[in-house]
This record gives C-alpha cells, sequence and structure tokens, in this order.
C-alpha cells in the first residue's frame, strides 16, 4: 500500500506530469506591435509581471474566432478584480485589422479592455510571433471587388496560449472549446505560484 | 478540433468555387405584392449591416454603407402589419456570408442570444434555447437570396431588438430595432 502511495507522490512531482510545466520559454524573444489603441507594444516584454491568455484571430473571421473571443471573454470575467492577469488577442491578419479595427471589434464584443490587449503591427513582426507560439495560418487566393476591397479567409490553429508571468508558455489549450473550469484553475495555480 | 479545420477547408473550397461569382442583384428576386402592407426592403451587406436604398416614413436610418444608407430602426404602430423582404447582396459564398434577420421579444439577452446562435448551424443559427424569444425571423439568405416575413407589430410599446445571427455579425453591429409607439 504505501509503495502505491509512494508511486503516485513520485508521480505528483514528476515535472513531466505538471500540466502547467515551462513548454517554451519567449525570455529573449521580443516582438513589436500595435496594441487597439495604437501604442506600441513590446511583446512580451510589455506584458510581463502578468499571467496572459492569448487568443488568436482575425476580425473577419465567419466561423470559429467570435467563439474563441466570447471563450476567452468568460474567462476574463471569472478574474474582475485580478490585476496579475491579463488577456491578449493578436490578429493574423494584420493587413486589414489596423489598430482602429480592432477596437471597435473590442467595443462591439464589449470587451473590458482594462486589461484585454488587441495586438496587429508589421506583418513580418506579427509572422514571426505566431512562428514563435506555434501558431499556423494558411490564407486563401485574394480577389478583389469593385472597390478595391481585398476578400480572403484565414484558415489557422484553433489554440490559446496560456503564458506567466516570466513570460514562460504554460499550456495551450483549443480556442473555440475552451473548458471553462481548467482554464481558470490553471490561472488560479499560476497566480499562486506567483505569491510563493 | 479536427472538425473545425475540416470546416475551414470547406470555407476556403467554397471561397475558391465562388471566385467568379458575387452577382449583387439591383432587386430582390421576389415579386413585390400590392395589398396595402408597409412593406420594408432591406438588404444585408458585406460590411455586416442591414441597410436601405432610400429613406422613408417609419425607416431612422444613419450614415452609408456603400451606397446605401444604414437601417437604424424601424417605426410601428402597436400591432400593425409590417412585411420585411430581406436580400443578402454579398460578394462571399454563403458559408462565409449570409445572414437573417430575427426579431426578438423585449427584455432578451442579445449577447447571449446572439453567442448561443453561432454554434447552432444546424438550426439556421437560430439557438433552441431562445427559440421561444423569437417573434419572428427570416431564413438564412446567401447572396441573391431572399426571404419575406410578414408580421403584426406587438402590441406592446417598446423598443424590440432584431439581429443577423450568423456567426460575429451581431458584434458587427448587424442590429437594429423596431419600435412600438
Amino acid at each position: 500500500m504505501s509503495l502505491l502511495i509512494a508511486a503516485g507522490l513520485a508521480l505528483l512531482v514528476l515535472p513531466g506530469c505538471d500540466q502547467l510545466s515551462v513548454k517554451k520559454t519567449l525570455d529573449g524573444h521580443s516582438y513589436h506591435l500595435l496594441d487597439q489603441e495604437n501604442r506600441d507594444i513590446i511583446f512580451p516584454s510589455s506584458f510581463k509581471g502578468n499571467v496572459m491568455l492569448v487568443g488568436y484571430v482575425y476580425t473577419h473571421c465567419p466561423d470559429i474566432c467570435p467563439i474563441i473571443t466570447y471563450n476567452m471573454r468568460d474567462i476574463q470575467r471569472a478574474f474582475p478584480d485580478e490585476d496579475r492577469f491579463m488577456l491578449v488577442s493578436i490578429s493574423f491578419d494584420p493587413d486589414r485589422d489596423t489598430p482602429e479595427m480592432l477596437y471597435d471589434y473590442a467595443n462591439n464584443y464589449r470587451l473590458d479592455q482594462n486589461n484585454w490587449r488587441l495586438l496587429t503591427g508589421e506583418k513580418s513582426q506579427v509572422d514571426e510571433l505566431l512562428k514563435t507560439l506555434e501558431i499556423s495560418t494558411l490564407k486563401t487566393p485574394t480577389r478583389f471587388i469593385e472597390d478595391d476591397k481585398p476578400i480572403y479567409f484565414i484558415d489557422h490553429t484553433d489554440r490559446v496560449t496560456l503564458i506567466d508571468h516570466e513570460g514562460n508558455i504554460r499550456r495551450t489549450y483549443p480556442g473555440s472549446e475552451l473548458r471553462e473550469e481548467i482554464v481558470i484553475e490553471d490561472i488560479r495555480n499560476l497566480l499562486d505560484r506567483m505569491d510563493t | 478540433m479536427k472538425h473545425l479545420f475540416i470546416y475551414s477547408i470547406f470555407i476556403s473550397l467554397i471561397f475558391a468555387l465562388a471566385a467568379c461569382g458575387g452577382e449583387t442583384p439591383e432587386q430582390p428576386q421576389e415579386e413585390a405584392v400590392d395589398d396595402g402592407v408597409r412593406t420594408i426592403e432591406i438588404i444585408g451587406n458585406d460590411d455586416m449591416k442591414f441597410v436601405v436604398r432610400e429613406a422613408a416614413e417609419g425607416l431612422v436610418t444613419g450614415g452609408a454603407s456603400g451606397q446605401h444608407l444604414l437601417l437604424e430602426a424601424i417605426e410601428a404602430s402597436p400591432g400593425e402589419e409590417i412585411r420585411i423582404r430581406l436580400t443578402t447582396v454579398s460578394n462571399l459564398p454563403p458559408a462565409a456570408m449570409s445572414h437573417n434577420l430575427a426579431l426578438v421579444e423585449l427584455g432578451t439577452d442579445l449577447d447571449a442570444f446572439a453567442r448561443a446562435s453561432i454554434t447552432a448551424r444546424d438550426n439556421d443559427y437560430i439557438a433552441p434555447e431562445f427559440e421561444d424569444r423569437v417573434i419572428v425571423t427570416t431564413r438564412m439568405l446567401g447572396n441573391g437570396e431572399t426571404d419575406t416575413i410578414t408580421f403584426n407589430a406587438p402590441e406592446e410599446p417598446g423598443e424590440y431588438d432584431y439581429v443577423c445571427t450568423f456567426p460575429g455579425h451581431f458584434a458587427g453591429g448587424m442590429v437594429g430595432k423596431l419600435i412600438v409607439q
């Protein structure tokens, strides 16, 4: 019996069994972006000190991005008074998603923007960041309508990333099928670890 | 997640196949009926807006959206019979851009209704748990399609919301009010 308990404890403390073990560090990475208020952001250092839930969307998305944004909003609302937690939405369509577009998007989704930054920027910077975060995108062929407005869609990885206060990736989740209780527990766990 | 990826591919394929489409009908396909019922011709466009071709009595319009006017509200008398003819005008395939117009009861949580409806594709994007809140709705319409609904405005005065429940369109501002007074 005691052997079984010991084995169980050993499993618990093995790093590989910790769902929140560090999967990758963003230490040394630096991406120059803009937020929805057109302010310069250096990701991730501008947000260091916060546990971050990071999602990937584009405002013209006709399928899962609205679901991802709503799911993240649920998580935000579970932490109304937590100033060490924030949300970040990175647009992988920087050509169309200007800061102004992202600002409107945030307002339309009734996001509390006090601790939610929506990021865009130079395509090269966005692409590098997405590569680091292991987010894939695939753009459909572009065509233009009468007023030269481009029409295209982007297939993309359906993911949300949890990053700790030091810029370490701790866990990823399917963004459109986010299990709220698990994400909330993970965030609480990371916040608790900050205290110790 | 896998099925979402497949769905995305499906959308891409439809988009590619529809690349030569995008006809924008100037007039709705259905024949107009002259029976004295006030008929409101509404267009749903690629900017995710309800628009009308011109201002008219009983319509509250805003700025321009393309070559049309934003429709912000419809004014009606209690119990007035109204006909709404909704047409989608789009350069996109239906899987990516379709519109409906769903009028809901007073006090409906529009945000919750729109959100729940995102995943109700098999029910024409009307969340089953909100069906009892829907007074009347058009079908979900792709480019060039038209649907007509004829109904009586509620007897109770108030501002009733209507919304397009296609994913992202509520957030995109595709909403308006039926003002009963």
